[in-house]
């Protein structure tokens, strides 16, 4: 009887069986590939840098030769250097770039480079080493980033010009970057050694030549802090920041495993779902062998060991499925990147076998039902296949609803138990999109731009001298005031009346009593910091007070109201930390100075993109705003509002928006296996209760329209849940996420009519189309079936 | 009397493994307004199928069912449905009844279902309630179905079978599930009925219930061997006349060959 019970479901539950089995697959083929994803992409920096050579310090020198030279004196005599690459390098700016002809824009700096032995390894987009002879004079390679973002083809002409010499080089393909790859406001540019030469001739002494340095070293923060303070070192990197660098990755895989967990949940409810309804049909059978002696542990295993089988099969399939599907996921959330990790296999494993042992546990669990009944109770329940335990709720009679509407409410009323899975698993399948939905708008939110840092305003700007308004970087307070004083003027002369203000970038070291480190600042210009977002505490009022971030918190160990000495143009100074600020576009690892700090010259790094302020503009309408900022983009060319630079600066907005329409499928196939599913259950379950409803001559219509009302309202009920959580659920499971990316409070944005009007919408309906499909099956039933039902 | 139902070469073959199965070869048989006619036979020979054919509730393979002047067995599902909503009643030896429905509303379905009368879900409701107490069983109205007695519940059955009015009652053997006084109960009801001018038409294995019919056929093998005018069994026949009328249906079922 054991082994016919189990042919038997084998055999007559093909569908539910074969949905069953496709849950497990996908839920094992998301975890073990997220899994190994999040893995990857937590320790791929690390891995990344390993490969490409990259050492533990890099730094970038440029600028005059004398400065240069010291720099290499400083390299090749340092204790502290192991040993060291180098890799020549030409900075030119975007200005200098042609593609179709016309000059590059918003890109920031390109750093025109060269592979060498001595330097560090470049990758092609197979993960192979771009060795030098591999890049024949007349060609270019360019980051996968900057190749979309032109919309170039391989075979394209990319034209350099330096010094008023102009090179049309060939684009042959794209290159992964470990340092440049991932840079928002610099890319690698890669050419051959010939060309590299024949560009660096008669450029002799010009600051953008100059030299990148991959050290090796076991003091790394000492290291930092000591090239870091010699002329010409333009930028120092050590594996942390690098590692912070990569950090918006985890977002994008970081929700994939969110997606992993939710279906593994959705998995484990239809499990028990399909378990409870297998049960109850084999209710007779289970009485009988009761009857007869057979223990409740045997009968279970009968059960158990189908679940199990096909747990088995779901998983190996899952498993075999997740390679290619985390190729896949890897190349979405991190394109520039060589990923990879030491685990390798294992960890997709790992998170299979997890998988199946909790199915075998969740299996063993819920046939636990088996247990709960006599003998006879089994074999009288199931004899009808119905077992009568159900309370009406409602009364036709006192009710004004047509029939199918009736029995359809009626249902969920007095069984709600039955439903409540079924609520759970729409709800959790919404919620995805939901989040998603949430999480890219968000990503583009003017809500988002006081966690990167930035105070508010009306638009920000990158802008430069008057000639070439273009020019990236502005490198004194002279240029800022000047900078400013124009735009102010041309705006107003354009009838915009605004005020200009920015931020300047240094360097501020930071001692505590048991800590010290080099941390980036910002000191307000033009503004004040009181204009700036205080998540904690109170904005500095004075020039020894400052506004930390949690993670240079957590990093010199003080907290609000401690001191910290900083280094100032008058000494050693005691500050006291007044608040915490986010700020993301460090990644975390910045401080808010007063705008009356008295930094050090030698500090100073740059002004960092301006705030344009309307004076008007709490009274101008939104036609007003409209036109103006059409007006300052056509003036200048980096203009922004809040939500294009929180986007620019987070990244990931354009990925994230291809995983929520991915995510939509996903959650419209879910749907549909849990509606095929579900729907065959109930019309197995209730095939007596449809074919008496035949034989007293209700149109199969009716019958289908009673079955599609009553999925209808379970989803209508899941999607009202959904909407409900979906503000809570979205910060439980982003703020983790964002919080690595140096945001500790994010306001979260809210999709309004995705959230509430389209994604619940479709999944309603997708829910009722699918019922109305599956519940055609019913036709098949006929009134002469109830002379059949056993 | 009046034709209500008539069986013209009615064939039913089901093909089960590939192997033709011919349950029903050329049936004919009629049966008048007013007349409660027993459909008996061995097990296995097309009793059942007979009657479902003969109700449109399965499809007949070939043949004509002659239900109230329209032939049925060429009627679309969608017609035959509103036939068996309007003009059939059925009783089922399993007592089929919505789950989730108390046993008023279960009786009350297929009224508010139907098109026929213009009344308001009250007034269904009171007439349920009404039926159920001709029935006696008017103090369960609210219960859930598993709160009655197997006799409860077939007279629930009964009464929901006749919430509309049909013009002829089928059941399939109505009395199968129940002990003896249940059955004597259900039978009575049916007398009942058929007294106030309900058509009845069962299928039965009892001689007893059979007894209290005024025609009865007997089916074997697929076919109907014979038939047994009994007359009008009147509420006010003795014992001793029941008894007569019960032996002479039981010497007529042995030469049939039961």
């Amino acid at each position: 009887m054991v082994w016919h019970i189990f042919t038997k479901d084998m055999k007559r539950k093909k569908t539910m069986n074969g949905i069953l089995l496709a849950f497990i697959i996908l839920a094992a083929m998301f975890t073990a590939s997220s899994l190994s994803v999040m893995v990857s992409v937590l320790r791929g920096a690390d891995y990344f840098a390993d490969i490409s050579d990259v050492g533990d310090v890099f730094i970038m020198g440029n600028g005059e030769e004398e400065d240069l030279a010291k720099i290499q004196q400083c390299v090749e005599n340092s204790d502290m250097v192991d040993s060291f690459r180098v890799n020549r390098l030409l900075a030119l700016e975007e200005g200098d770039f042609l593609f179709n002809g016309e000059a590059l824009q918003d890109e920031g700096m390109f750093c025109v480079l060269t592979p060498s032995e001595n330097g560090m390894k470049y990758f092609d987009h197979d993960d192979q080493v771009l060795t030098a002879d591999r890049i024949h004079n007349g060609e270019v390679y360019l980051t996968k980033s900057l190749k979309d973002h032109l919309g170039a083809k391989v075979g394209d002409t990319i034209t350099v010009q330096v010094n008023g010499k102009k090179m049309d080089l060939t684009l042959a393909g794209t290159h992964k970057d470990c340092i440049y790859g991932i840079s928002m406001n610099s890319t690698s540019v890669l050419i051959s050694a010939e060309d590299m030469d024949s560009l660096l001739q008669g450029c002799e002494g010009d600051a953008r030549i100059g030299n990148m340095y991959f050290l090796k070293t076991d003091h790394p923060t000492d290291l930092k802090n000591s090239l870091g303070e010699l002329n010409g070192v333009s930028m120092v990197v050590d594996r942390d920041l690098l590692k912070l660098m990569y950090v918006p990755c985890i977002l994008i895989s970081g929700i994939f495993l969110i997606v992993g967990v939710i279906l593994i949940a959705v998995s484990f409810l239809i499990l028990r779902f399909s378990i409870r309804f297998s049960i109850s049909e084999e209710f007779r059978e289970i009485g009988v062998m009761k009857a007869i002696g057979i223990g409740n542990f045997k009968i279970r295993s009968i059960f158990t060991i189908k679940y199990i089988c096909i747990g088995i099969i779901g998983c190996v399939i899952g498993l075999v499925f997740s390679f290619p599907f985390a190729t896949c996921l890897k190349k979405i959330s991190m394109p520039s990147m060589v990923m990879g990790n030491s685990l390798g296999a294992i960890l997709n494993v790992v998170g299979v076998l997890a998988i199946l042992l909790a199915i075998i546990g969740i299996a063993f669990r819920f046939t636990g039902l088996v247990k709960r009944s006599t003998p006879i109770e089994a074999i009288r329940n199931g004899q009808t296949g119905e077992r009568y335990k159900q309370k009406s709720v409602l009364h036709l009679g006192r009710s004004k609803l047509p029939s199918p509407s009736f029995l359809a409410i009626n249902d969920i009323l007095s069984t709600p138990r039955r439903y409540i899975s079924m609520v759970i698993i729409f709800a959790l399948c919404v919620l995805l999109t939901l989040i998603l939905s949430n999480s890219v708008v968000t990503l583009r939110s003017d809500a988002l731009v006081e966690t990167c840092g930035f105070m508010k305003a009306d638009l920000y700007a990158t802008l430069g001298d008057a000639e070439n308004r273009n020019l990236n970087g502005i490198d004194s307070e002279e240029t800022i005031q000047k900078c400013a004083e124009d735009t102010e003027r041309e705006l107003a002369e354009h009838g915009i009346p605004a005020k200009l203000s920015t931020r300047y970038v240094v360097n501020v070291n930071l001692e505590s009593p048991t800590a010290k480190g080099m941390h980036t600042g910002y000191i307000p210009w033009g503004s004040s910091v009181s204009d700036y977002q205080c998540i904690k505490g109170s904005v500095p009022k004075a020039a020894n007070e400052i506004m930390i971030t949690k993670q240079v918190g957590k990093e010199l160990d003080v907290s609000i109201g401690d001191t910290v000495m900083v280094d100032t143009k008058e000494g050693r100074m005691e500050c006291m930390v007044t608040g915490y600020y986010d700020c993301m576009n460090s990644l975390g690892d910045a401080v808010l100075l007063h705008e009356n700090f008295p930094y050090r010259q030698e500090d100073f790094l740059s002004g960092f993109m301006f705030d344009i302020r309307y004076e008007d503009s709490d009274t101008i309408s939104d036609q007003v705003r409209a036109s103006r900022e059409a007006t300052v983009k056509a003036l200048y060319k980096k203009v922004y509002t809040a939500g294009e630079l929180a986007d620019k600066i987070t990244g990931c907005s354009d990925s994230m928006a291809i995983v929520e329409k991915v995510l939509l499928g996903v959650t419209v196939v879910v749907i549909l296996l849990a509606v095929i599913l579900m729907e065959r259950s109930f019309i197995a379950d209730e095939k007596s209760q449809i074919a008496l409803l035949k034989a007293v001559g209700m149109k199969d219509s009716k019958i289908i329209r009673w079955h599609v009302v009553r999925f209808s309202i379970v989803s209508i009920v899941a999607a009202l849940l959904a909407m409900a959580l979906n503000v809570p659920m979205t910060a439980l499971l982003l703020n983790p996420i964002f919080k690595m990316m140096g945001g500790d409070s994010i306001s979260y944005s809210i999709a309004g009519t995705k959230v509430f009007i389209l994604y619940p919408l479709v999944a309603v309906i997708a829910t009722a189309c699918f019922t109305f499909l599956v519940a055609q099956y019913t036709r098949t039933i006929t009134a002469r079936d109830t002379a059949s039902i056993e | 009397m009046t034709k209500i139902l008539e069986v013209k070469n009615l064939c039913k073959t089901y093909v089960v493994n590939k192997r033709q199965n011919n349950v029903l070869k050329n049936v004919n048989f009629s049966v008048e307004e007013g007349e409660l006619v027993a459909i008996m036979g061995p097990s296995g020979s097309g009793k059942s199928t007979l009657l479902y054919s003969a109700s449109g509730m399965d499809a007949a393979t070939s043949g004509q069912v002659i239900f109230d002047g329209e032939d049925i067995a060429k009627m679309s599902a969608r017609d035959l449905a509103a036939v068996r909503l309007d003009k059939m009643g059925f009783i089922f030896q399993q007592m089929f009844m919505m789950k989730n429905l108390t046993i008023l509303d279960n009786i009350i379905l297929p009224a508010v279902e139907s098109k026929k009368g213009n009344e308001s879900r009250k007034e269904i409701e009171a007439r349920g309630r009404k039926l159920m107490k001709l029935l006696g069983i008017e103090e369960v109205a609210d219960n859930d179905i598993n709160e009655v007695s197997g006799g409860q519940l077939q007279r629930a059955c009964i009464c929901r079978s006749m919430i509309n009015h049909p013009k002829v009652l089928f059941a399939d053997e109505p009395t199968g599930a129940l002990n003896r006084s249940s059955s004597d109960e259900v039978m009575k009801e049916l007398l009942k009925l058929n007294a106030q001018g309900t058509t009845v038409v069962m299928v039965t294995h009892d001689a007893k219930v059979a007894s209290r019919c005024t025609k009865v056929f007997y089916i074997e093998d697929g076919n109907i061997k014979g038939s047994k005018e009994l007359g009008r069994c009147e509420r006010t026949l003795s014992d001793a006349e029941m008894a007569k009328r019960e032996r002479e249906i039981n010497n007529w079922l042995i030469e049939q060959g039961w």
